[in-house]
């Protein structure tokens, strides 16, 4: 069997098809109820295509995304952090007072920042590896850390960001309709999959969420396998921190973990087909189902449904996808059981 | 360990989980005195024992759910929603003349249904347990809104907390039982200590561990693991509901936010408390004294004053220390 084929199959069968045929079902549903193609109009320039609605539906992804590939990686590795809100808070509070109080450029603040991150992750590392704290509880603690620490810096108000240079960051787009940020945040999806999927590096992740005990055993370094997922982790949730700073041109105490991103991107992973427990998926899964629970939200706007259904509705989109999952699995067990008899 | 005995009380108590803990709790009660009294406030006051257990109260019993959930490897986390809808039934219920104990009593039903259902989802799919909460969570949040909206205000379909007056409901969540201790503070009391006895003495108990500790090994020696998921998500929810309508009794109103926060200090107090992550080890005495040193610090912060930043700061190194202490326990008994 040619190899193509073979992978089409695999991808088929797997948790990201099911979600692209709801995403296009979804976008259809979108496009019919919002534009004009049913009284014979084009179904762009109004309602869910026009370019309103995809930029805006483009920036609202911007934050979830680059926390998604970190927390992804870090999931499948086995670990946990949940303090990703609470450290781009910090970041921001970081670079906002930094560009207020003192005259660097921009860009070396940017820099500095990212380096405060990677600190942050080795210190999760530090205490997850050296220290066996689980990682779940120590990471709230320390979102409470740095979030305390935010709060101080900002003083509990925005501070403004007002360099020009750093703002149009956010400001610029392709073909007047993808923002460069979002655009980013994809191609780091796929450098993600693909680190996963064809380096030794990817192996050594899977290896370790799935057993550390073994893969110790098989002479895999799990520890500075850990180490550099938190530390990735960490920087991504940096700069998706930092671009949502040049997009809404401030820094605010609260903004990043009241709207919960990270519960966003965590619900992501998981719709995306990554296991709890870590040692299986991959990242194009929680790249579609991103896209799922955003296009929903977005439908169920356009239809101006009162905002708790979109809740409602998320927790649902997440039950069945798992519902499917498990029938899905029972299909095949009784597959290799009926080939075994 | 069985020569524990023979080591003498003192020595038990030292190899217990339990130890740091409350050495954290009395060295957080002598730093806060002083502190206070430093400031011309007083801390070591029958006061700040009665505002430490009410702030506790509504996360004491998620705690109950949390923790015995957690003991057998199981999560759930849409316990303090569950809590916030049965505060808005109670509140509907009372707003239609319904009896104040069958509101009462159809709240916690509703509690117990979503538990059950919870356990449905989580045996019938084997779905793992945080993420099946997580969503369901989010369900439930969707129709406490939806429900909020019924026949209530404007009939537009508009969310809202729905404020009643119900004197026997006030007096529950208010009315001072045993000296300055209100009612609802009691029967948390209650509560908690026989469902501890219940994890710590009995066979349900037990079993509860050994699912935790080693689901495999608990499946082979004949445990019914089913029915014990669900009869613990049952408490779960259960308890959810009780604290949901405790909270809405004590402020008359069924608030949409209600218990938002408690989730988590349900959780952190349980694991702070010793119940390990993945189950099997610790109690809820333990998680009690964890709830204790949360509590003690959140109210020993506002008797002295701390600025809001620090405090939030000082409550994450809290945290930290406590694991920290945990894991130099266990590095001595290593090394024995």
């Amino acid at each position: 069997m040619p190899k193509k084929s073979n992978a089409f199959k695999r991808f088929a069968s797997g948790t990201g098809f099911k979600l692209l045929i709801i995403l296009i079902i979804l976008i259809i549903i979108a496009v019919l109820i919002s534009s004009d193609v049913l009284h014979g109009g084009s179904p762009f320039g109004k309602g869910f295509f026009s370019t309103v609605n995809l930029r805006s539906l483009f920036y609202q992804m911007v934050v979830p995304l680059f926390m998604m590939c970190g927390l992804g990686m870090l999931l499948i590795g086995g670990n946990i952090d949940l303090s990703v809100a609470a450290q781009a808070t910090l970041f921001n509070a970081f670079f906002a007072v930094m560009c207020r109080d003192t005259s660097l450029p921009w860009w070396v603040i940017f820099i500095m920042a990212l380096v405060i991150a990677a600190i942050v992750g080795l210190l999760h590392a530090f205490m997850v590896l050296r220290l066996h704290f689980p990682a779940f509880i120590a990471t709230i603690g320390m979102s409470s850390v740095y979030t305390g620490i935010a709060g101080w810096l900002l003083n509990l108000t925005n501070v403004n960001v007002n360099n020009a240079a750093f703002l149009s960051i956010a400001k610029t787009t392709v073909f007047k309709l993808i923002p460069l940020t979002f655009l980013l945040g994809v191609v780091l999806v796929f450098i993600c999959q693909f680190i996963l999927s064809k380096t030794t590096f990817g192996r050594n992740c899977f290896a370790a969420g799935g057993n550390a005990f073994a893969s110790r055993l098989a002479g895999i370094n799990t520890g500075r396998t850990t180490t550099i997922l938190f530390v990735l982790c960490s920087v991504f949730t940096c700069l998706g921190g930092l671009f949502y700073v040049s997009q809404t041109k401030k820094a605010d105490p609260t903004a990043l973990t009241g709207s919960a991103p990270n519960m966003t991107a965590l619900s992501a992973v998981m719709l995306g087909g990554v296991a709890f427990s870590g040692g299986t998926g991959g990242m194009t899964g929680p790249l579609i189902a991103l896209l799922v629970m955003r296009v929903l939200d977005n439908v169920l706007t356009i239809l101006s449904v009162k905002t708790y259904w979109n809740t409602f509705a998320v927790g649902a989109l997440l039950i069945v996808a798992l519902i499917m999952d498990y029938l899905q699995a029972e299909k095949r067990r009784k597959a290799l059981l009926a080939a075994v008899q | 360990m069985n020569n524990a005995k023979s080591d003498g009380f003192f020595k038990t108590l030292f190899q217990k989980k339990v130890f740091p803990l409350l050495i954290l709790l009395i060295f957080e009660i002598i730093l806060f005195s002083v502190w206070a009294h430093a400031r011309g406030s007083n801390f070591f006051a029958i006061t700040t024992l009665r505002n430490i257990l009410n702030n506790m109260t509504f996360a004491a019993f998620l705690t109950i759910g949390a923790g015995s959930l957690m003991l057998a490897g199981h999560m759930d986390l849409s316990a303090s929603t569950i809590g916030a809808f049965c505060g808005i039934v109670t509140a509907w219920c009372i707003v239609h003349s319904v009896p104040w104990f069958l509101a009462i009593i159809i709240a916690i039903a509703f509690g117990i249904g979503f538990g059950a259902l919870n356990a449905f989802i989580i045996t019938r799919f084997r779905f793992p347990s945080f993420i099946a909460t997580l969503g369901m969570s989010s369900v439930i949040r969707g129709l406490m809104f939806f429900f909020s909206s019924l026949g209530m205000g404007s009939g537009d379909g508009t969310a809202q907390n729905i404020n009643f007056q119900n004197e026997t409901l006030y007096a529950i969540g208010n009315q001072k039982l045993i000296s300055e201790f209100s009612i609802c503070v009691v029967i948390m009391l209650v509560i908690y200590v026989v469902f501890a006895i219940i994890i710590a003495k009995t066979k349900f108990g037990t079993k509860v561990k050994m699912l935790g500790g080693n689901p495999v090994a608990a499946n082979l020696a004949g445990i019914k693991s089913k029915g014990i998921t669900f009869l613990l998500f049952i408490i779960s929810g259960g308890m959810a509901g009780v604290a949901g309508t405790l909270f809405a009794s004590k402020m008359q109103q069924g608030s949409l936010q209600a218990l938002s926060a408690a989730q988590f200090t349900g959780l952190t107090g349980a694991i702070l408390g010793g119940i390990s992550f993945g189950g099997g080890e610790g109690g809820l005495g333990g998680a009690f004294v964890g709830m204790l040193i949360l509590n003690t610090f959140t109210i020993g912060m506002s008797v002295c004053n701390v600025n809001t930043n620090l405090s939030t700061i000082f409550n994450g190194l809290l945290l930290i220390i406590a694991l920290a202490l945990d894991f130099f326990r266990q590095a001595r008994r290593r090394r024995v």
